[in-house]
């Protein structure tokens, strides 16, 4: 069972709202007690595959310490643990990582944080990671309004490796009231790039505002592809129905129009 | 929290394009002997997207719910037998014969609503049962469902009316719960999930008519304004709310968006048009 177990439960967390990985675990917690490290365990990998948001520190597994519970923040260059329950960074520390920044690193920096002043209205955080031959940047953008029954995030990651930029941006949206309602919306991106701050953050500013046309786009592809043909609003006659013995009527009549 | 509201808690936040998958694995988890009643209430509280099942014995589908089922089989509206086997015992649950009447009735009706409103596509189903032993119509429960997929899937609308109804002097008094799931997606966005809303209406009986007829048209309104209500509903959600989250709290477009505008605009033309 506990191998079993194990692959339900993250099959339950795989499906989970961004913002609302707290309120997960403590219904697993109640559904399955005793089993706390297996439902910590199936969060944890979660937010490593999918990113977030932690008092305004980013951790994914793109930043993990390998062999470590600890997540490092190459910006601040610091190590931390997550507080799921607070939504906080912890056990914060100094650390000296070992990768070589780029020259336009600290310029990049402060153009991601006047970026995430323009564009992102809510809570906004980034990072970015030096690897090797390549440079890291992610983007979390996140609306927790429990109140009025939502939550969301706008999540992307973006690639910069030998003059070309990838990119992958995921926004997921819970919406609640009286029911369940959820908005998932996937692109990649993929463009040459002359390394440097300005041209990342241009490629980047660029890209998600055109990301957020093809957004407005495609509901207005759902709404006249799908929606308004699966149930009219009202029937062709622009009538409610005349219910009762007169009902057969309308069958009468449709049976005579479609020569039945 | 118990382990039943925690489900339940838990099924509301998790992805509802999944809700099937994780109903299934929430009760492969709940598995303990003190669970099996458990996990039962959580099949019978849970919408999920509904099934359809062939009455061989004249080839037309019916819609499978908690409320036409025994053990795997499920009973045809249209003919009133169990699908597909059709294993009948003293057990095994049917409509009084007055009740049926106005079931075979009922199923008539909402079958030219399916036509007029889900355009001649679709399929619907109606189930009535009894709630007191005379038999007679004075007190009853039922459920009304209606499917619809269009694209391959790329559009579902699942609506599922519940309801019951209760004699109080000369009045009648119908409650109705109306869940509709809904679900659309094209290769980048997907809009996934279900609402549910309450409604009620009473209505005093006066001879004028038979009380078939009666509740027949009662239930026929109420259940065509609940689903135009959450139709309205869903729209606003949907096209209106979801879009507003992302352009307004998650990410803003910027100064210079009138490209963006235009292109609201045409969606809001778009929703406006019947």
């Amino acid at each position: 069972m506990s191998v079993q177990l194990d692959s339900l439960v993250s099959s339950l967390v795989d499906s989970a709202p961004p913002g609302e990985l707290n309120g997960v675990q403590k219904d697993l917690a109640a559904i399955l007690p005793g089993q706390e490290r297996l439902i910590n365990s199936s969060i944890e990998s979660f937010i490593e595959s999918k990113g977030g948001l932690f008092g305004g520190y980013v951790a994914s597994s793109l930043n993990k310490l390998s062999g470590s519970t600890k997540f490092v923040d190459y910006v601040h260059k610091k190590l931390f643990n997550i507080d799921l329950k607070n939504q906080q960074a912890i056990d914060i520390e100094s650390y000296e990582p070992e990768e070589t920044y780029p020259s336009y690193y600290d310029e990049l920096v402060e153009l991601l944080k006047q970026y995430g002043k323009d564009h992102y209205p809510s809570t906004y955080g980034f990072t970015v990671i030096p690897k090797n031959d390549e440079v890291v940047v992610i983007i979390v953008g996140q609306k927790l309004n429990t109140e009025n029954y939502y939550t969301g995030q706008w999540n992307s990651v973006y690639r910069i490796k030998n003059g070309t930029i990838t990119g992958d941006v995921a926004v997921d949206i819970h919406y609640y009231e009286d029911g369940n309602v959820r908005l998932n919306f996937n692109e990649t991106l993929k463009d040459s790039v002359t390394a440097g701050g300005r041209n990342i953050v241009n490629f980047i500013n660029n890209s998600e505002n055109q990301l957020t046309l093809k957004i407005v786009d495609s509901f207005n592809d759902l709404n006249v592809k799908y929606f308004k043909n699966l149930r009219r609003l009202l029937p062709i006659t622009r009538a409610k129905i005349n219910w009762g013995n007169a009902i057969g009527n309308y069958r009468l009549g449709s049976d005579v129009v479609n020569q039945k | 929290m118990d382990k039943f509201d925690s489900s339940l808690d838990l099924l509301r936040r998790l992805n509802p394009d999944k809700i099937s998958e994780n109903l299934n694995d929430l009760c492969t988890i709940l598995q303990n002997d003190d669970e099996i009643e458990l996990t039962q209430d959580l099949l019978s509280s849970i919408d999920t997207p509904l099934k359809l099942i062939k009455d061989s014995s004249n080839n037309k589908e019916f819609l499978c719910c908690d409320y036409n089922r025994d053990g795997d089989n499920y009973r045809s509206p249209w003919t009133n037998k169990y699908f597909p086997e059709n294993e009948v015992d003293d057990e095994t649950p049917f409509p009084s014969s007055t009740l049926r009447k106005l079931e075979i009735k009922a199923n008539e009706s909402f079958d030219i609503y399916r036509d007029l409103y889900y355009e001649n596509s679709g399929v619907s189903s109606v189930y009535l049962w009894d709630t007191e032993d005379d038999e007679t119509l004075d007190g009853f429960a039922g459920v009304v469902l209606f499917k619809k997929e269009i694209d391959g899937g790329e559009g579902k609308w699942d609506s599922i009316h519940v309801f019951e109804v209760i004699k109080s002097g000369s009045n009648y008094n119908y409650k109705l719960t109306t869940s509709v799931i809904l679900n659309l997606s094209n290769k980048k966005l997907s809009c996934s999930g279900n609402l549910t809303r309450q409604f009620e209406s009473t209505k005093k009986f006066t001879n004028d008519t038979n009380l078939e007829t009666f509740h027949l048209i009662n239930l026929g309104q109420l259940i065509e304004n609940s689903e135009y209500n959450i139709r309205n509903l869903l729209q606003e959600v949907y096209f209106d709310k979801l879009k507003d989250i992302i352009l307004k709290d998650l990410r803003n477009y910027g100064n210079d968006s009138n490209e963006l505008n235009e292109k609201q605009q045409e969606l809001i033309k778009g929703l406006q048009g019947l």
